[in-house]
């Protein structure tokens, strides 16, 4: 028997480095989930609903603390600048099998090229690693987001596989790019 | 459940069209009408008792006990009893109850259901002062599903073999429950459940694929002591007799429609040669996971590969999936081959993915094969 998965039950945290605080999304971060969600280039490969009403960005924000505590959950956080409290990216480590967890993110159209997304998922990654005891985080992508892999191949990730018609997008089905990050591999 | 002691008096409610009036003696006749009709008898214990005229003035005097407030729901213009509605277990502290109703065959889909519940309920929270009104209805019976979430009472929760219909079978029920703070109005419906799956028999020339039965149980047990078995498919762990055969009778249970289990038998000897498993179906993403089992005695005779080749065929037919993914450590060779004879191509290969029956991680191969392969 698989042991048991270490992240169960395990309670929202916050995360940050000298620019960045990562944080439970709260109400006070809908207008600018709403406004990020509009961009076409976020649309294009993260599965959020299109049209993108101010209402979706409610319900994703009420339902974190939920999410956060499934069995099949999302551990959510809202990345935003330690300074102005600005929502900068959104990312979560979200569970897959015992030991593992996959990670996603998004990050908002004002706040690309400033390494932003680096640097916030490098914080999740080692919190995954040292206070989960993960290991091994997967990352998947639709074949062709470069942006992500970017930020993925920063971190250590690997490119291990690409999986025809696997990733459910809007009806639709992408081809994915697979990849894993093991202990000791976050740079 | 018991019910208090107390009696409560029952008024005359008037809501859009109906009146809810209290019980008569000689509404008996209609009372037998509506018990000997197959809907009603289906859905309520209580009514099914009822054959005869006595019968049905004993049941009409039951309404009038204690702990509960009861009616006859009747049209406004022609006085005709077209319904019941009550509250019932009423709780010694005045509370919490449970709000029942039915519809005769010739009223329904009128909205009869879901005024006299608003009626009823509208009383109950008011000159009643009930805190909680809980509605259980037989899963198989979605008109009261939709008469729940009408009326303003949220789904709870389902709770297993809550209710008799009189077949002999206790059935899974729907809790949905309205509270006096509640704004009233529609609710959310129930999350919907994935469809369950029929089990079906497959025959693919030399074996045989059915859902398990605990007959199978000794060879199971056998092939789940096998070494090369119990590392490379983590599964129940060590089993006596008696839990393989749970087992099986688990595997044979497809209801939860998020995997179908099967056992590969021998087409001519019946024996037990293995079993292949769809699982994580996903029937709105289309898409699924395969594993399977060998028995030391069937191995290098393409037991597996016909059986997965068979089963995927099958789930993209009759479940409509894309795609099913195929997963192995890879020092597994045999089920690489296995993989590769039964169509899945190999699409990457995951590191450290997945703790298998040794409790050691492996690096994996993923394999998939598309509808369109």
């Amino acid at each position: 028997m698989p042991p048991t998965d270490p992240t169960d039950r395990t309670d929202p945290v916050q995360l940050s480095d000298d620019r960045l605080l990562l944080r439970l999304p709260a109400q006070s971060d809908v207008e600018a989930i709403a406004l990020a969600c509009q961009d076409a280039a976020l649309q294009r490969w993260v599965p959020v609903p299109v049209p993108y009403e101010r209402d979706h960005a409610v319900d994703f924000v009420a339902s974190r603390p939920e999410r956060w505590a499934a069995e099949d959950g999302e551990m959510t956080l809202a990345v935003t600048d330690r300074t102005d409290g600005r929502l900068l990216a959104m990312v979560g480590l979200h569970a897959r099998d015992a030991g593992m967890r996959e990670i996603g993110f998004w990050t908002a159209p004002w706040a690309r090229g400033s390494g932003v997304m680096t640097a916030a998922a490098r914080l999740v990654c080692r919190w995954g690693f040292e206070d989960l005891g993960l290991a091994r985080i997967e990352w998947w992508a639709g074949v062709g987001n470069h942006a992500s892999w970017r930020v993925a191949e920063k971190l250590g990730f690997t490119r291990e596989g690409t999986c025809r018609s696997r990733l459910p997008h809007r009806g639709n089905r992408l081809d994915g790019w697979v990849a894993g990050l093991l202990p000791g591999e976050l740079r | 459940m018991t019910e208090g002691q107390r009696t409560y008096p029952v008024p005359e409610l008037e809501q859009e069209g109906l009146v809810l009036r209290p019980w008569r003696d000689d509404d008996a006749a209609a009372v037998r009408e509506m018990a000997q009709e197959p809907v009603s008898r289906q859905w309520s214990a209580s009514l099914r008792t009822v054959v005869t005229d006595e019968d049905a003035l004993a049941w009409i005097r039951r309404r009038r006990g204690g702990g509960r407030v009861d009616w006859a729901v009747c049209d406004v213009t022609t006085g005709d009893v077209v319904g019941r509605a009550g509250l019932h277990g009423i709780g010694d502290d005045g509370r919490n109850a449970e709000i029942g109703y039915a519809v005769v065959a010739g009223r329904r889909r009128a909205g009869v259901a879901s005024r006299a519940v608003a009626a009823a309920s509208a009383y109950a929270f008011g000159p009643l002062a009930l805190t909680r009104l809980s509605l259980i209805h037989a899963i198989g019976n979605p008109a009261s599903c939709a008469v729940a979430t009408r009326c303003g009472f949220a789904y709870e929760g389902t709770e297993r073999a809550a209710l008799d219909h009189g077949d002999g079978v206790l059935h899974d029920a729907h809790r949905h429950a309205r509270l006096a703070t509640d704004l009233g109005g529609r609710v959310a419906p129930p999350p919907q459940a994935p469809p369950a799956i029929e089990p079906v028999e497959i025959a693919a020339g030399r074996v045989q694929l059915r859902p398990p039965s605990p007959a199978d149980a000794e060879d199971a047990l056998l092939m789940l002591g096998d070494p090369g078995v119990a590392r490379w498919n983590p599964g129940p762990g060590t089993l006596d007799l008696d839990e393989a055969r749970a087992w099986c009778a688990r595997g044979a249970d497809w209801s939860s429609g998020t995997h179908a289990t099967f056992a590969v038998l021998d087409a001519t000897s019946g024996r037990l040669l293995g079993n292949v498993s769809l699982h994580r179906i996903d029937r709105a993403q289309r898409d699924a996971e395969i594993g399977y089992r060998v028995a030391p005695w069937a191995r290098g005779q393409n037991v597996a590969s016909g059986a997965v080749a068979a089963a995927s065929r099958w789930a993209f037919g009759a479940l409509d999936l894309v795609r099913i993914e195929l997963a192995h450590a890879i020092e597994n060779p045999a089920s690489c081959r296995v993989a590769e004879k039964a169509g899945f191509l190999l699409e990457g290969t995951l590191r450290q993915a997945f703790v298998y029956g040794d409790g050691q991680r492996y690096d994996e191969h993923l394999h998939a094969r598309l509808v369109t392969d």
